[in-house]
């Protein structure tokens, strides 16, 4: 009988949402990212909890961090939602991660309109004058990176004009752009000579539409190329899908961004040469810091031009694969037992005054 | 002589009780809910208020047209497609006005127009499907889907078009933002279309033939009404509301996205039935299908505000929708 | 006196086949005149003919003098011509009001005036002499009969002239049609002339004055009713004489098979007891709701039994479902055809091996061949017309798909054959030979429990009788005992 049925819903619901009791927190931050399954907006999220720890040690702020994104990380419209929802429902700050940098645009002026400040992270916004820092890994730096190691790599194989594939991601993505541009200009630069076979196909949003883009394209250059550049996870594990399953793993040299389990293994047999790291969890934990700092009427800006922080790029190769430095961008056991100045201020540590 | 009465005593008329009880538990259900995490305040305030009419401006707007298809005894599955379709055609038309001649209200008038009327011709296609080419609606509206969707991403160029820096006229901003939602126009216009679907069902002929036409298709023929001439109106009607918020759409998305909508049509399906339509025609109400977009923006907002696990709102609104179909039959089972 | 409306010469094919090979057709103003005929002699061709749905491949219609030729149903309907379907055309969500004004809404600028449609359906229902249904009723809470109305009030709203009954008594119990009469009379008198089509010759008597008979798509006769005897009529029918209704084969009655002790349903039956014995031939009359069907559907386990035993041969079970009864040897055929008794859609073949389909299979696959030859064996003593076994049930004469369900039954090996209404909608012929095979099986022992509703039947084919009456059984009485009178007085709760 379906009355009952209610009845009972409403019997068990509370213990599904976990009771708690009422807190008398000073902040409540939510973080936004672009969308919840990623492994990356896990460490987001982790660095955003470990600052809100380490400021209730330091003097008893509580802050309190609310982690609420799109489920699908295309969902537009759920993003802005979210935003205008948590706005209108008493959010002292925001941290978010625009899933495009024109759309979002109006709802982040809503949000600094209303006086909820706005820190952005992870990709840019087109408008300037609404949020109040922008924290995110310098993309066009990663992709100079990636050239380095990828030229270097090929010059001790001994090929000094290399024959390169560029394999883009998706037009409009800014953050992707950018490592394109970084590594398409630092090849240029450091090696005259390197051939571009193809540098105009689009790998798309998933590991599915990248190994589709990628097979034609190696069966067509796979007897010629040196070397291969994809500019996400996504599009590097398809690349290396695709060489594993046409024999020619290990003999095209792959670079790839960002990381996941199954591209580390790669990373670990040989097949990928190498890859670019970010760090999310800084990013995190700096966004909700520049937050609260920015809420208790510090000035988190030098000037209007020095609203964006970088959190840096690493290399990651076989080499330093499970080294200490590696395993804090992505391990929460290891990103648990950094230490607060070095997350604040950067490896350096803090600055002299 | 004694034989079966020929009438029980039936009421009239009376209100759709089905989705007022789902309401009523569910509206219990987060405010019993949120009294124990001690946040009743956040989720009663009228900011929250405001979200709510924002967030659910736009389904509400496509169920009133899934509710007269659904009446009719058929279905809309493209409507989460052409939202999509209208929000890129709409950025179109206006980003090649303004290209052309600047700023000037004349670009939000064309490029509204148009997109309402791609909303109206997507429905109109869905339509002659139906009526001329005799196919279901389930796969004729399916076939829209895809070629909506298709039309969309190819006319974006499988990007999202922003408008330009600074080129975002007024009257976007005025219906995107919800922290003045109580003279929003985009609310408005919903309580207006509300009204004016009400009146359609209730006090004209061919609402009349409309539930005729749902329950029972050859009897309707049988008595002269004009089937087909019904339901090609009643699928262009869809698609005109349909195009009507997918331009409302357009200003809360800030955009012309071909990615916008996805699975809106199962959520807008999802909230008539709970409102007391039936896959099978000839039921419902605009009181209901209301009721039921209210009833699924609630368990939406209620699950997103209080850091419940996501998941939590698809299990709670599959059950609700299960909950509250069976009621309705265990009702009906009573009295019959 | 001129016609209303006379038909010359109608001629209509399918395909190959004629339905109707030149029909003429007189009706008179103000009178009530039976069509009546076998199923497929092209009764319902001729009245689609008459009403619209269909257009004639040659002939002439004059309506009061005038050519008449409709090209559909709307346009018949607006010239007075109306018929009301054995399947009734109602829309269940709507009222009757709305049912009844569908089309003819009186409106303004696309507004209902909703005033004034209530105040016509109320007068038109009160003519009707119904004027306790409301006109804001919803119309799924009205019986058969209450739908019925509202149909001919639609008819009645269109200023009708020639009103055309489908069948009309066949889903009404005898009271409902007794108000039927009554109600046919008073359209006549205002002067609507009413086309009957039935099966029960016995209504003709008692509502028509005049009556074609139709066989293999011509009029082979008409007359004055009263005038004709009806062993004539059925003569017509037939096409040949038939000298016995009701065919008897004798046979021997044996031990009980089927035993029920104060059996009780949801709501009906309440408390029913009888023993059904081998070679026995069981009625059971009663109007339709006395609980008869849902007598039958408890037994066979298709409803819940909650109360009572019923023990089938050396079984004894409350509960079983109809898969248990089927291996304790019941069969039954549904009153419901359409609905319940045969998918419509599938081939004769897998119909009637529906229940029984381990018989053709060897582990789990059907075999085509073992099947057939099962099948056009029982096929063939039951004389079902068809082109052959792969052919939909659906494409079939009422008759014939009656015949297929009940071929289920032999096919499928039943010793008990629970029958509900077996002949309704069925024509003379097929009647006779349903009432044979009935007879057939019951000499080779099983035993029959027939549910009519037709008391000609009972008595002509039953052994024993009883009768129900608001979930209660009468004492089992064999059939010589019983008289027409008495088994009426006792349906009707008057006795």
């Amino acid at each position: 009988m379906p009355r009952p049925l209610y009845f009972l819903l409403a019997a068990t619901l509370p213990f599904v949402f976990g009771c708690g009791g009422p807190s008398n927190e000073q902040f409540t931050i939510v973080v936004i990212p672009k969308g919840l399954t990623h492994e990356h907006w896990q460490s987001v999220h982790r660095g955003a909890l470990r600052c809100a720890a380490d400021l209730e040690a330091e003097d008893g702020t509580r802050v309190r961090i609310m982690f609420d994104g799109p489920l699908r990380e295309r969902d537009a419209m759920e993003q802005i939602r979210i935003v205008d929802r948590r706005v209108a429902t008493g959010a002292s700050g925001i941290v978010l991660a625009p899933q495009h940098s024109q759309t979002m645009t109006a709802c982040v002026k809503r949000a600094a309109d209303a006086g909820v400040p706005v820190v952005i992270i992870d990709s840019g916004i087109d408008d300037p004058n609404h949020f109040v820092k922008y924290v995110a890994t310098n993309n066009y730096n990663g992709g100079c990176l990636a050239a380095h190691h990828l030229i270097g790599e090929l010059k001790k194989q001994g090929k000094d004009k290399p024959k390169l594939i560029l394999f883009r991601y998706a037009v409009g993505s800014q953050a992707t752009e950018d490592r394109e541009r970084g590594f398409e200009k630092t090849v240029n630069d450091i090696c005259p000579g390197v051939v571009w076979l193809s540098t105009d196909k689009y790998a798309g949003a998933t590991r599915d539409s990248a190994m589709r883009e990628a097979g034609p394209m190696i069966l067509q250059y796979g007897k010629d190329v040196d070397g291969i550049f994809a500019p996400n996870e996504s599009s590097a594990s398809g690349t290396a899908d695709v060489l594993r399953s046409q024999g020619l793993n290990k003999k095209v040299v792959l670079m790839g961004f960002d990381a996941s389990k199954p591209l580390l293994q790669s990373i670990q047999e040989g097949d990928i040469i190498g890859s670019i790291l970010q760090d999310p969890y800084r990013m995190g934990y700096l966004s909700t810091w520049y937050c609260v700092q920015h809420l208790r009427g510090v000035n988190v800006n030098k000037s209007r031009t020095d609203m964006s922080e970088s959190t840096g790029e690493y290399l990651v190769t076989e080499k330093n694969l499970n080294a200490v430095s590696t395993l804090r961008l992505y391990d929460p056991a290891t990103q648990a037992t950094r230490t607060t100045d070095e997350l604040r201020y950067g490896p350096n540590g803090k600055p002299k005054p | 002589m004694s034989t079966s009465p020929p009438v029980p005593h039936a009421k009239p008329f009376s209100l759709p009780t089905g989705p007022w009880v789902g309401f009523i538990a569910v509206l219990v259900l987060f405010t019993a809910l949120i009294a124990i995490k001690g946040e009743l305040g956040t989720f009663l305030s009228l900011g929250n208020l405001r979200v709510l009419l924002h967030e659910g401006t736009v389904p509400a707007i496509v169920a009133l047209g899934m509710l007269l298809v659904l009446i009719s005894g058929g279905i809309d599955l493209s409507v989460g497609a052409t939202v999509a379709l209208v929000t890129v055609v709409t950025m179109r038309v206006y980003t090649a006005m303004y290209a052309a001649s600047g700023p000037s209200p004349t670009n939000s008038l064309v490029a509204v127009a148009a997109g309402v009327s791609i909303g109206g011709v997507c429905g109109l296609a869905n339509g002659l499907l139906v009526t001329k080419l005799q196919l279901p609606p389930f796969v004729a509206t399916l076939g829209m889907l895809g070629v909506s969707r298709g039309v969309a991403t190819w006319l974006a160029g499988r990007t999202v078009l922003p408008f330009k820096d600074g080129g975002t006229p007024e009257w976007v901003n005025t219906v995107a933002s919800s922290q003045t939602e109580f003279t929003n126009p985009g609310l408005w216009s919903l309580v207006l279309l509300a009204i004016l679907t009400a009146v359609l069902l209730r006090l004209t002929v061919f609402g009349r033939h409309l539930y005729a036409v749902g329950s029972n298709e050859a009897t309707a023929r049988l008595c002269g009404v004009n089937v087909t001439r019904t339901k090609l109106l009643v699928y262009t009607l869809a698609g005109l509301l349909t195009g009507w918020a997918g331009v409302i759409m357009f200003a809360h998305s800030n955009s012309g996205n071909p990615t916008l909508g996805e699975q809106l049509e199962l959520d807008v399906i999802t909230a008539v039935v709970i409102g007391g339509a039936s896959l099978s025609g000839g039921k419902g109400t605009v009181v209901g299908a209301m009721l039921g977009v209210l009833i699924l923006i609630l368990i939406k907002n209620g699950v997103s505000l209080f850091n419940v696990p996501v998941e939590m709102q698809y299990i709670l609104i599959g059950a609700l929708l299960i909950a509250n179909v069976s009621l309705n039959r265990w009702r009906q089972g009573k009295v019959s | 006196m001129t016609p209303r409306l006379r038909m010359t010469g109608i001629r209509k094919s399918y395909g190959s086949t004629a339905a109707l090979r030149g029909v003429d057709l007189e009706l008179r103003p103000g009178e009530v005149h039976a069509i009546v005929g076998e199923n497929g002699a092209g009764k319902s061709t001729l009245m689609k003919v008459l009403s619209g749905a269909e257009q004639p491949d040659s002939g002439t219609m004059e309506f009061d003098g005038a050519r008449f030729r409709p090209p559909g149903p709307h346009a018949a309907r607006d010239r007075g011509v109306a018929m009301i379907y054995q399947e009734l055309a109602i829309c269940p969500d709507l009222t009757v009001e709305a049912n009844v004004t569908l089309g003819q809404e009186c409106s303004g600028y696309g507004f209902l005036a909703a005033a004034t449609n209530c105040e016509r359906v109320a007068a038109a229902l009160a003519q009707l002499g119904h004027a306790e249904i409301r006109p804001d009723a919803p119309v799924s809470s009205l019986n058969p009969a209450g739908r019925q109305v509202v149909e001919i009030a639609r008819a009645l709203l269109s200023d009708v002239k020639v009103l055309v009954l489908d069948e009309p008594t066949s889903a009404l119990a005898q009271s409902d049609a007794k108000r039927l009469f009554e109600l046919i009379k008073s359209l006549k008198a205002k002067g609507v002339t009413v086309v009957y089509i039935s099966h029960f010759l016995e209504e003709l008597e008692a509502v028509a004055d005049r009556f074609t008979v139709l066989r293999d798509g011509l009029a082979v006769g008409s007359g004055r009713v009263g005038e004709v005897p009806r062993e004539r009529i059925v003569e017509m029918m037939v096409g040949r004489a038939v000298t016995e209704q009701y065919p008897r084969t004798p046979h021997a009655i044996g031990a009980p098979v089927l035993g029920l002790t104060e059996v009780c349903g949801k709501e009906m039956p309440n408390g029913v007891s009888l023993a059904l014995r081998s070679g026995e031939i069981l009625g059971v009359a009663g109007i339709v709701g006395s609980g008869r069907t849902e007598l039958l559907r408890a037994v066979y386990g298709l409803d819940p039994v909650r109360a009572g035993v019923v023990k089938v041969g050396v079984y004894s079970s409350e509960r079983a479902t109809p898969a248990d009864r089927i291996g304790q040897g019941i069969g039954m055929v549904s009153e419901d055809r359409k609905e319940e008794g045969l998918a419509l859609e599938l081939s004769i073949r897998d119909n009637v091996a529906l229940s029984r389909l381990g018989d053709g299979a060897t582990f789990g696959f059907l075999s085509r061949s073992r099947l057939r030859s099962a099948l056009s064996e029982v096929l063939t003593r039951f004389g079902v017309k068809f082109r052959d076994a792969d052919q939909a049930v659906g494409e079939l004469s009422g008759g014939n798909q009656q015949k297929v369900a009940i071929a289920r039954l032999f096919h499928q090996r039943a010793d008990v054959l629970l029958l509900d209404e077996p002949t309704k909608g069925v024509d003379v012929g097929s009647k006779a030979d349903i009432y044979q095979q009935i007879g057939e099986a019951a000499a080779s022992g099983k035993a029959v429990l027939i549910v009519s509703s037709y008391l000609p039947e009972l008595f002509g084919v039953c052994d024993t009788l009883a009768v129900m009456c608001r979930g209660k059984l009468s004492a089992v009485r064999p059939v010589s005992e019983w008289t027409p009178e008495q088994v009426i007085a006792v349906a009707t709760g008057s006795a």
